[in-house]
């Protein structure tokens, strides 16, 4: 790996490393105010879009092989169904 | 994707006729690894939904009772030790033994500074009479305490089961810092260190979604 290179990747990772910051400290700041009823959907969706930056790029998951890729999405969809399942049960009760 | 160079230097398993291709199946393995327990800890997760669901005021009140501010600021440590981590292996990809050994040496220290933080947190909570066992008069004061109790029970479950997983992450860094300083074989580090720092990646975002459910949902 050349020196410009390295140096990329290694601000690529600083830069999402803030980004996660961010996503973190919106989520905190959030709780300070009256979202209503979109209180949880917001805080769940940032806690998923940090997961994703987490997942895709520390993990590099979007450089890993196909096979590699399957098996991740295979998991989010079992847990997928799992919490769907659960609740269309749950809730139609 | 990255991977190790200096191939010559490395010696491959029998079963395998390329290191490349040791490489995705070591890979592949650690990731089939982790959607075992990513299905684990979704069972958690579901089960703390579907009660939260049932006594949202109560689990509310419960969570509001918690240290979110510390946490958070435990978040940021774990989110910096992920950092390191990264780092780490990219260093390890370069066969530079001091970088990977000192960012390495960083996430171990980041890892023991998040545990310190939440045994300080379950202390408080212990203080504050919110622990619902060691046969402790349960002093929570918000309403129906009875599943207030049960909150706490999936806090300590979840932030439980998550520290145990920060333990034994922590052990598996301080071998591939053993297996650094000894820096054996370039390529083989530099993979071993890319699997650890998957497991670890991992327990950053089981932490975010701890975080985010136990503390943040019922602010």
């Amino acid at each position: 790996m050349s020196d410009d290179n390295e140096t990329r990747v290694r601000h690529r990772f600083v830069g999402l490393y803030v980004l996660l910051l961010g996503l973190l400290g919106a989520n905190m700041a959030g709780t300070l105010i009256d979202a209503g009823g979109l209180a949880i959907p917001i805080r769940l969706s940032v806690a998923a879009v940090m997961v994703v930056v987490i997942a895709t790029s520390f993990m590099r998951l979007r450089q890993s092989s196909a096979l590699v890729q399957v098996v991740a999405v295979m998991s989010l969809l079992w847990i997928m169904f799992l919490f769907v399942l659960t609740f269309a049960d749950f809730l139609t009760r | 994707m990255t991977r190790p160079n200096n191939q010559t230097t490395v010696i491959v398993a029998h079963q395998f006729e390329t290191l490349e291709q040791q490489f995705d199946a070591d890979l592949l393995g650690m990731w089939l690894f982790l959607v075992t327990e990513a299905l684990l800890f979704s069972g958690a997760f579901l089960a703390l939904a579907v009660y939260y669901h049932q006594y949202y005021d109560t689990f509310s009140a419960a969570a509001r009772e918690l240290h979110w501010l510390l946490a958070g600021f435990n978040s940021v440590i774990l989110l910096t030790s992920g950092l390191a981590v990264a780092l780490a292996e990219q260093a390890a990809d370069q066969h530079r033994r001091r970088l990977t050994l000192w960012w390495l040496s960083a996430t171990i220290a980041l890892g023991v500074a998040f545990l310190g933080l939440k045994g300080y947190e379950y202390y408080m909570e212990y203080r504050a009479g919110l622990v619902p066992f060691l046969d402790q008069p349960f002093a929570f004061s918000g309403p129906d305490p009875h599943n207030a109790m049960l909150f706490y029970n999936f806090y300590f479950a979840i932030t439980g089961l998550h520290a145990l997983h920060m333990i034994i992450g922590l052990m598996v860094l301080l071998v591939m810092l053993v297996l650094t300083y000894r820096w054996r074989e370039g390529a083989r580090v530099a993979r071993q260190v890319r699997i650890a720092g998957l497991y670890w990646a991992f327990v950053d975002i089981v932490w975010v979604l701890v975080y985010c459910s136990l503390y943040l949902l019922g602010r």
